[in-house]
């Protein structure tokens, strides 16, 4: 049983890796030279953020996108601190209040959209910079009128600790995975830092969902469901801040996959549904075999951990200090009899398409694949980290225990 | 973008793909594991070879007279060592089905007649030449708990006191009538049973020190 799920997990991993370097090398999507700016609304929600939204708005006053066209508006998202003291500061900035208390960030977005006069909006979070060009780079995505969204390129600037550098890896991956999906129209995520919408759609569907931890990757499926399509333009850079703690990890985390299982649930009707292309067909039912790929894995791994923990702890009451002595420690030829190679070839053959993808990944992105401990960690300790946080979010979906932002 | 048609065709060629690195990767396991029972059998051959080389020896020695108690203590030592060996490579095999049934149930035939042998020549060895060894049968049964931790007990008694020799038997083996006269000459109805030096039987788990006083007491 052990072996068959090993099996049919690795043989799962090496099809998607192949599939997604095959698409890897299919031309972009070409986009026409722009012809016109339009007006774009920036929303910027804010709670408590006096420490970093002056350089978000900085870096939002030097977009290289005419002035006159752009309509910055900050919602004031209940913060007790001093951010709305340093919104004040920027005069071209409107800064509005959002008065409903702790429901989250679509409130505030929404409360944003009822101010916004732009014909696109856009949304940056207030942890976030955006580099002069990105909003110029995106807007020729829009000429196709199917277009619903246009997402940016995130990067981390100047990770610090390893938490940062392992994430680092972990967007890099992401950005260029989002880059393929861009490729083949399955797209279902518009990320907080800097999401380009068009306003009256997003009106015309109800705007931001309120009772979601997620609403940006609702608002994806919701456009998707709709039957518009979320583009991702490669050359629009921004940067964000990420969690620079273990707990505010795994809190970010348990929030993003309980958010993942609650919107792939909520949008069920997509799933192996022809009407909606290679989204109904390739991407859901991708999604759905990933994560019960990664929960029966999981239960796998937990049982074989588990019995031989039992194992050891009964060894060591049995033998107390003489433990040691009962230990076979094999040869350097019995542990290469003992290889299980129908598994192990494919399952090396994985790892190494993956570690192509992520050399791939970073030279999409004008980055510099570093061999540190970040990356060692990124491919042993991480993967285990992320199963746990996909269980935990599993747990309190299936226990329902209310869902905080 | 990526019409239907181009999907279809990536997906199919990634699935092509997979299933050759697949099929690779069982041709290459198939190949291992033919190695691995060649390994195994070569072991088993090598110390086939050794043992009837040791008895040859002893009854060329007591035929045409000279010192049979000359025959060497680590060589003897080192004939025990091997046979763990196989021992533990014909369990981790049996665990992993690397062997298929009949041919795995032929080689652990022959691996049950070369311990016996062994037992028979260390045992003989023992009370001919006094040597200070231990003799220990072990019957054990694949499914019980209380065999497997018997199991790390004897492991560790090896390693403390090296003069022990360890000699392990499926007791639900029933494949060779030999074994099936060994059991019941030590009339064996219980797993894990320990026959210590031909002299005391011990039924059910016992732990190291009850096992170091016993074999302490016998020597």
């Amino acid at each position: 049983m052990k072996e068959l799920v090993l099996w049919i997990s690795s043989f799962f991993a090496l099809l998607i890796s192949l599939f997604w370097i095959q698409v890897m090398y299919f031309k972009d999507v070409k986009t026409s030279i722009i012809s016109r700016f339009p007006k774009v609304t920036i929303l910027i929600p804010a709670y408590n953020e006096e420490k970093t939204i002056a350089k978000t708005i900085n870096s939002v006053l030097n977009l290289t996108y005419p002035k006159d066209k752009i309509e910055i508006i900050v919602i004031n998202d209940n913060s007790t601190d001093k951010t709305p003291q340093v919104v004040r500061e920027f005069k071209q900035v409107k800064l509005i209040y959002n008065k409903h208390r702790g429901v989250g960030k679509a409130s505030a977005l929404n409360t944003g959209l009822k101010y916004a006069s732009g014909e696109l909006l856009a949304v940056i979070d207030a942890d976030s910079e955006v580099k002069k060009d990105s909003l110029k780079k995106l807007i020729s995505y829009f000429d196709d009128t199917k277009t619903g969204s246009v997402i940016s390129s995130i990067k981390i600037r100047n990770p610090k600790n390893i938490y940062e550098h392992i994430q680092r890896l972990e967007y890099i991956l992401a950005t260029f995975i989002r880059k393929l999906m861009s490729k083949i129209d399955t797209l279902h995520i518009t990320p907080g830092v800097l999401s380009v919408y068009r306003t009256k759609l997003i009106r015309r569907l109800g705007g931001f969902d309120e009772n979601n931890i997620t609403e940006d990757l609702e608002i994806a499926l919701r456009l998707r469901a709709n039957n518009y399509s979320v583009k991702m333009s490669p050359d629009s850079v921004t940067y964000t801040k990420v969690p620079s703690t273990f707990k505010q990890l795994w809190n970010q985390r348990i929030r993003w996959f309980r958010g993942f299982i609650f919107n792939n649930l909520k949008y069920k009707k997509m799933f192996m549904n022809k009407k909606y292309g290679l989204m109904g067909k390739f991407q859901l039912p991708l999604n759905a075999l990933t994560f019960f790929t990664i929960i029966t894995l999981f239960i796998v791994i937990a049982y074989e951990v588990i019995t031989r923990l039992y194992e050891l702890i009964f060894r060591i009451l049995l033998l107390k200090s003489n433990v040691i002595y009962s230990l076979n420690f094999p040869s350097l030829k019995e542990l290469l009899l003992n290889i299980n190679i129908k598994l192990f070839f494919p399952l090396t053959i994985s790892f190494l398409l993956s570690f192509y993808l992520l050399n791939k990944a970073h030279k999409s992105m004008n980055e510099k694949l570093m061999l540190n401990p970040a990356l060692l960690l990124y491919f042993t300790v991480y993967p285990m980290l992320r199963t746990l946080h996909w269980i935990t979010a599993f747990y309190k979906e299936v226990i329902q225990t209310k869902r905080k932002w | 973008m990526v019409n239907e048609i181009k999907y279809k065709k990536i997906l199919m060629i990634s699935l092509g793909f997979s299933i050759i690195i697949f099929v690779a990767g069982l041709l290459l396991g198939i190949s291992l594991d033919t190695g691995k029972v060649n390994d195994l059998v070569t072991n088993i051959n090598q110390n086939e070879l050794n043992t009837e080389s040791y008895s040859v020896e002893k009854e060329f020695l007591a035929t045409f007279g000279g010192d049979k108690c000359s025959l060497s203590s680590p060589r003897v030592k080192a004939l025990s060592e091997e046979l763990g060996k196989i021992g533990r490579l014909l369990t981790s095999y049996e665990s992993s089905n690397v062997i298929e049934k009949s041919e795995f149930n032929y080689l652990k035939r022959r691996y049950s007649l070369l311990e016996i042998k062994a037992y028979s020549l260390f045992t003989s060895l023992k009370k001919e030449c006094n040597y200070n060894y231990t003799n220990i049968l072990f019957f054990y049964d694949n499914n019980d708990d209380s065999s497997l931790r018997e199991g790390y007990i004897l492991d560790a008694l090896v390693k403390i006191n090296p003069n022990t020799n360890v000699f392990s038997f499926d007791r639900t083996f029933k494949e060779d009538p030999t074994l099936e006269t060994v059991k019941i000459h030590y009339n064996i109805t219980i797993s894990p049973t320990l026959i210590i030096n031909n002299k005391i039987k011990q039924e059910g788990l016992i732990d190291l020190d009850t096992l170091m006083k016993l074999t302490n007491e016998q020597k």
